[in-house]
């Protein structure tokens, strides 16, 4: 019965938070199926861990540090692909739209493609889930001097590649 | 305007598609507990691809048959020494908290075949030396890196947790490609210290006098060294998608392309997705390979790989794969301490119900091995080094 009912709670849990995680890994990886791979792995982490997360409401917190912790530590295997491709992005290649806020997106995207995935992980932490520095640097494992110049680095990178974000991530950063 | 950076970030993480997961995780976690997830299945890969080729040789008729060395022989027969391995997500442990609840990291820990006793590796940052410790020579020692207050490092610990040392930093994990690796002697280790160094990128730790000299520039990644002809000599792993390579970098800066790649070519696991461990004599390489290039998925293991080259040779050599036996299946996961003893192969198998560290011959008999009962399924068990009796 107890089982049971713990079985239930993971389901329950997934089907609540897979959009949100979805999300988050979406903008850490940039690809829809990569998106699904990392949300999977950190969810299999999680329900080897459920019977002490379900009860100290952790779940959540667990899944997410888990998943920027598998997403950080891939960096070996990804980069290789990464240094080899010069290109820009599948995703950036066009969708017509004349619209200055779309178009300021795309750059965005294929800004944020660009960077490592730590770079990448302190953004999505930062700017997309509004986490503090602290947070961040608990997420990551590593130091709050580390979350500051991975950002500095991060936020560099973006205006260096797209001129575009000059100004835009000036002041979001200031 | 930081929120205008949230509202077009939110946008984008819009974009994905939603899906239902559970019966994709369900089917994850059962294989991570029964087979330690990718690895195994590589393993099943690697026994149905390898055996296309037979036994051990991949040459054609074409080819020109490489030399006939003899393999490596050894005098021990018995599994001694002290093993460091780490379970995941039972980082709280090592500062005492409730295990698995708040950190997913790896608690480190020591242990001896027949001993029950298993003694935690006092750490600073147990995420990070996961994947980067290398253990000394002798055994005594682990070089790693770190990122804490401090700022990223590379460090030594002895084996005790008791005494750590600065060597130093690195410029980002982003920017680094290689763990630190020890010279045959112990008296030196070799350091990838990130693209933000420029030509002072690469280069050896004395350390005696924690001097850093520049070494030649291997291409690629995941440098392993091997001590040839009295030389300091770098393996290092080119990946650029379908083209991998093993590359073999002199002292003097020369780098000439191995023959793994095309050892591999001829087998039905063709890219080299991670350069693993490369025997003391450069001869044997250890690759992780696959059927296929790119991405490897997000739990590939560290520390393995599933297919020995004898560049020597041109030979695969041939390594236990999977079982099946009446009571469960099993899976071997070849460590990055394969070589640690002179003339054997140390080959970790992995099941159900136990694991098992085997002591085999090059020519893939058994000769001793370890077995227990697999841990707890709250935590997955991974190998970081080896020390043999007597190091």
């Amino acid at each position: 019965m107890e089982a049971n009912a713990s079985s239930a709670q993971f389901d329950e849990f997934v089907r609540a938070r897979t959009g949100s995680l979805l999300r988050s890994a979406y903008l850490l990886t940039g690809d829809q199926h990569l998106a699904e791979d990392l949300v999977q792995s950190a969810l299999v982490r999680t329900h080897r861990a459920w019977k002490r997360l379900h009860d100290t409401n952790n779940a959540e917190a667990y899944t997410r540090k888990t998943m920027y912790h598998l997403q950080v530590a891939w960096w070996r295997r990804k980069r290789f692909k990464e240094t080899s491709d010069d290109g820009v992005s599948d995703a950036a290649v066009s969708i017509p739209d004349s619209s200055e806020a779309t178009v300021r997106k795309m750059v965005l995207r294929d800004a944020l493609a660009q960077l490592p995935p730590r770079q990448r992980a302190v953004i999505v932490l930062r700017f997309y889930e509004d986490r503090t520095v602290p947070d961040t640097a608990e997420i990551l494992n590593c130091s709050t001097g580390t979350v500051k110049s991975q950002t500095a680095k991060a936020i560099s990178s973006l205006r260096k590649q797209r001129p575009e974000l000059a100004q835009f991530t000036e002041r979001s950063f200031a | 305007m930081t929120e205008e950076l949230h509202d077009d970030l939110t946008d984008m993480a819009g974009k994905v598609l939603d899906v239902d997961m559970r019966d994709r995780v369900l089917a994850g976690s059962r294989r991570l507990g029964r087979q330690r997830a990718v690895a195994a299945c590589a393993a099943a890969v690697v026994a149905a691809a390898l055996a296309v080729v037979g036994a051990v040789s991949v040459y054609g008729q074409n080819q020109a048959m490489p030399t006939d060395r003899p393999l490596p022989t050894g005098t021990v027969d018995k599994l001694e020494g002290t093993f460091y391995s780490a379970i995941y997500g039972q980082g709280d442990a090592a500062s005492g908290g409730q295990p698995g609840v708040n950190d997913p990291s790896d608690l480190p820990y020591r242990w001896k075949p027949g001993d029950k006793t298993m003694t935690d590796i006092g750490l600073d940052d147990q995420g990070m030396f996961y994947y980067s410790a290398a253990l000394s020579p002798d055994g005594q020692r682990f070089a790693y890196m770190t990122s804490d207050s401090q700022g990223d490092q590379f460090r030594v610990m002895d084996v005790g947790g008791e005494k750590r040392t600065v060597l130093t930093d690195f410029s980002g994990w982003e920017d680094v490609c290689s763990t630190p690796q020890w010279t045959s002697d112990g008296e030196r280790v070799f350091v990838d210290r990130g693209a933000g160094h420029g030509d002072q990128r690469f280069g050896f730790i004395d350390l005696n006098t924690k001097k850093f000299t520049p070494s030649a520039q291997p291409p690629g990644c995941d440098v392993r060294l091997a001590r040839v002809h009295g030389q300091d000599v770098m393996f290092s792993l080119v990946n650029k998608g379908k083209a991998t390579d093993v590359y073999r970098t002199t002292p003097d800066g020369k780098s000439v392309k191995t023959d793994v790649s095309k050892v591999l070519g001829r087998t039905k696991l063709p890219y080299a997705n991670a350069l693993t461990a490369v025997s003391p004599d450069g001869r044997f390489v250890c690759v992780n390979a696959s059927g296929t290039a790119g991405h490897q998925g997000f739990t590939v293991p560290y520390n393995f790989c599933n297919v020995i080259v004898d560049t020597a040779n041109g030979d695969l050599v041939k390594i236990p794969q999977q079982q099946k036996t009446a009571n469960q299946q099993t899976y071997a996961q070849v460590p990055a301490f394969v070589f640690a003893i002179p003339g054997r192969l140390l080959v970790t198998t992995d099941g159900s119900k136990y694991s098992e560290i085997g002591l085999y011959d090059y020519r893939g008999k058994k000769l001793d091995r370890y077995t227990e009962a697999r841990p707890s399924s709250d935590g997955d068990l991974t190998y970081i080094g080896f020390a043999p009796k007597g190091d």
